[in-house]
């Protein structure tokens, strides 16, 4: 009965998603992966905002129309979002996805204010009136958008879920939201490798050149890491990069950071508060400095912040 | 400041259905809640007594809760509950004219309980561990008690056992009763010592359905009788005598089943009851958690119980009996009760408001027992019920 370490790798939410555990039995390994990617799917088919059937389809559709019963939980999902706004005085608001409608990444171009200004008006997570059973987008025109959530509270569901088989050392990655069970089969940290924002995207099919994407390694034994940067998805106009991470405020990208890794007990939590960091603009810094958690972060001048170990 | 906010953050997280099973079930914020109950039994009919009051009791209960978690991995209960009581009870009963007739104490009793318990709980990832203590007081009782708990969830997290047990130590020191000989005809300065133990077994059977199954036992041992109470056996009036011991043990059953298109839930209970005084009973609760919208939450609820009577049960004693054992507590008799529940609990933000009402009626003919003597001032009140939660 040795134990093994299992690789599977699988694609969920856009994203590559890898996952690594240890464990005595191929057929179980392979069982656990199974329901890995069975709940991956659940959570896609409700929380996708591409396909037509998934229940935030439903909720955007119905808006300025009717309210749409929602479960616990979407309930909790949006109770989170709540907090999430709440402690960043309005900046992550998962009602921000409409203005992507102005800002088309792919033909690079800078809207005008005016678009802009249309578009925010439909930017308002305070006027959404939900509770326990239901959720009401008041304007036609609204949109929710779990994006900044969904893939890192896939995270820890997968990593409850490989817990609840016994797997007490493994790490789940799902497009670099990571959650990290238990060390390695030495008792060691994984050593998990935050992506170089400046490395353009050429190929990640070589290892070693995977390798080399990584602008730091944190090591971990537990819990939650995420990352939010403009290196995703942006374009650069006369020097000045455009990234799809969006204030709800003034409609225009974020500047200032580049790329922000935080980790914390759940993923989830990682990324809200990367998102968050990344919106607080070079402010950010101090920010994620006071809330005393470990980060990396580096701004648009490619200067690099740790938080102190 | 922001590390308040993390926490905020933390907490909200901890909520979400796939990580809160992660971390087992410690609460995620502190809360807070007071109750306030108005129970009042029924007064009894002149044709029924032949003595004393026809008011009976009436109870204003105050109850104060307190949760919060301590540490990741440590949760604090604390409750306080303050019962003020006044009305008259049943004495004992006289014969005339072949006529079994109730007695009442005559002055109005007034009097008060506190009742102070406190839990602490440690949770782990797939057990939990918890202790208890609790003082109970009267005028004329107290009672100290501790509990321990555990519980395991098997792997997988679908079924979960949990064992319970508790020890409570009594004192009892009822108000003297002088005869015209200037003798105080009560007990002084009795005891009980009684213990309880309960095993349970749930298990979610899907994500509708959650299925529980338990059997505990319970045993009681000292001073068992009702200091207060006289018999009536063969035209003299003896004091309440019971058994100093008695041994029970349980079988019960729940059921929870959420139907998602009506958004209720569905509450189901079943306990059964077995002594060595020979009482046995059935309890049948069920209620319905409709969600009627905007945090409204309608629960209207049914129970039913019945029981046999304790082999030294009787209204009245013709003839002594040769072990000496006499009560005419009417608990002590077969019959059966209804109650008939509503309540209404609404949630917004932090805050759960609930108003509730219950009518408990109970009599010989809603027994599914046969009995050997009838019943005299069986009980039926109505318990009135409002209350406050607050999550910080």
């Amino acid at each position: 009965m040795k134990l093994k370490l299992y690789r599977y790798q699988f694609s969920a939410m856009g994203s590559p998603c890898a996952l690594r555990f240890y464990h005595n039995n191929e057929i179980q390994a392979r069982g656990i992966y199974q329901s890995a990617v069975d709940e991956m799917k659940r959570l896609e088919d409700k929380y996708s905002r591409y396909l037509d059937s998934s229940l935030l389809t439903k909720i955007n559709n119905n808006a300025g129309i009717q309210a749409v019963s929602i479960d616990t939980e979407t309930y909790r999902l949006l109770a989170y979002a709540e907090q999430a706004y709440q402690i960043s005085d309005g900046l992550f608001d998962i009602t921000t996805g409409v203005l992507r409608k102005v800002w088309d990444f792919k033909s690079a171009k800078i809207p005008s204010q005016e678009s802009i200004e249309k578009q925010l008006c439909f930017v308002n997570w305070k006027s959404v009136q939900w509770n326990e059973n239901s959720i009401f987008l008041p304007d036609k025109g609204m949109e929710l958008d779990f994006g900044g959530i969904v893939k890192e509270y896939a995270a820890d569901a997968l990593a409850t879920l490989l817990k609840r088989f016994d797997v007490t050392r493994g790490v789940v990655d799902l497009g670099g939201d990571i959650h990290v069970i238990g060390p390695d089969i030495t008792g060691k940290p994984w050593q998990i490798g935050i992506r170089d924002p400046l490395y353009k995207k050429v190929s990640n099919k070589n290892a070693a050149m995977k390798q080399q994407q990584a602008v730091a390694n944190i090591p971990m034994s537990a819990g939650g890491l995420a990352s939010s940067g403009d290196y995703e998805r942006n374009f650069i106009v006369n020097g000045k990069k455009y990234s799809h991470i969006l204030n709800p405020k003034t409609g225009w990208p974020a500047l200032g950071l580049s790329a922000v890794s935080v980790c914390s007990e759940q993923t989830i939590i990682a990324g809200t508060i990367a998102t968050i960091a990344m919106l607080k603009q070079k402010q950010g810094i101090a920010w994620l400095k006071e809330l005393e958690v470990p980060f990396f972060a580096m701004d648009n001048e490619n200067k690099r912040y740790r938080s102190e170990q | 400041m922001s590390k308040k906010l993390l926490k905020s953050l933390n907490m909200a997280a901890l909520a979400l259905p796939a990580i809160a099973s992660q971390a087992s079930t410690i609460v995620d914020s502190a809360e807070i809640s007071l109750q306030y109950g108005k129970y009042q039994e029924d007064s009894l009919s002149s044709d029924e007594v032949s003595a004393g009051s026809l008011d009976r009791y009436d109870i204003d209960v105050l109850q104060f809760g307190f949760v919060a978690p301590l540490t990741d991995h440590v949760q604090l209960n604390l409750h306080y509950q303050q019962e003020d009581l006044s009305g008259a009870s049943p004495w004992f009963n006289t014969k005339s004219n072949g006529e079994v007739e109730q007695v009442m104490s005559g002055a109005t009793i007034e009097e008060s309980r506190q009742d102070i318990s406190a839990q602490l709980t440690y949770v782990g990832s797939n057990y939990s561990v918890s202790g208890l203590f609790g003082v109970s007081r009267e005028n004329d009782y107290e009672a100290n008690s501790i509990g321990a708990e555990l519980t395991y969830d098997f792997p997988g997290k679908l079924t979960t056992i949990a064992l319970a047990g508790d020890l409570s130590f009594d004192e009892i020191n009822p108000t003297p009763y002088y005869n015209s000989n200037g003798d105080n005809t009560r007990v002084e300065d009795e005891e009980k010592e009684s213990w309880s133990t309960h095993l349970s077994l749930s298990r979610i059977i899907n994500k509708s359905l959650l299925a529980q199954i338990g059997v505990g036992a319970i045993n009681r041992e000292g001073y068992l009788s009702d200091p207060y109470k006289l018999v009536g056996v063969a035209n003299s009036i003896v004091g309440d005598a019971r058994p100093d011991s008695r041994f029970a043990t349980t079988v019960s059953a729940r059921v929870r089943y959420f139907i998602e298109s009506l958004d209720s839930a569905f509450h189901f209970d079943y306990r059964y009851y077995s002594d060595d005084w020979e009482i046995e009973s059935h309890t049948i609760d069920i209620a319905q958690y409709f969600n009627v919208g905007g945090g409204v939450q309608l629960v209207p609820s049914i129970r039913y119980y019945t029981q046999s009577e304790a082999f030294f049960y009787s209204d009245y004693f013709d003839e002594e009996r040769f072990d000496n054992y006499y009560s005419n507590d009417s608990r002590l008799s077969s019959f059966g009760a209804i109650t008939l529940g509503l309540k209404v609990n609404w949630e917004i933000q932090d805050w759960l408001f609930s108003a509730g009402y219950q009518r408990y009626t109970s009599d010989q003919d809603y027994s599914l027992y046969d009995y050997t003597s009838s019943a005299l001032s069986l009980v039926s009140f109505n318990l009135f019920t409002v209350g406050v939660n607050y999550k910080f």
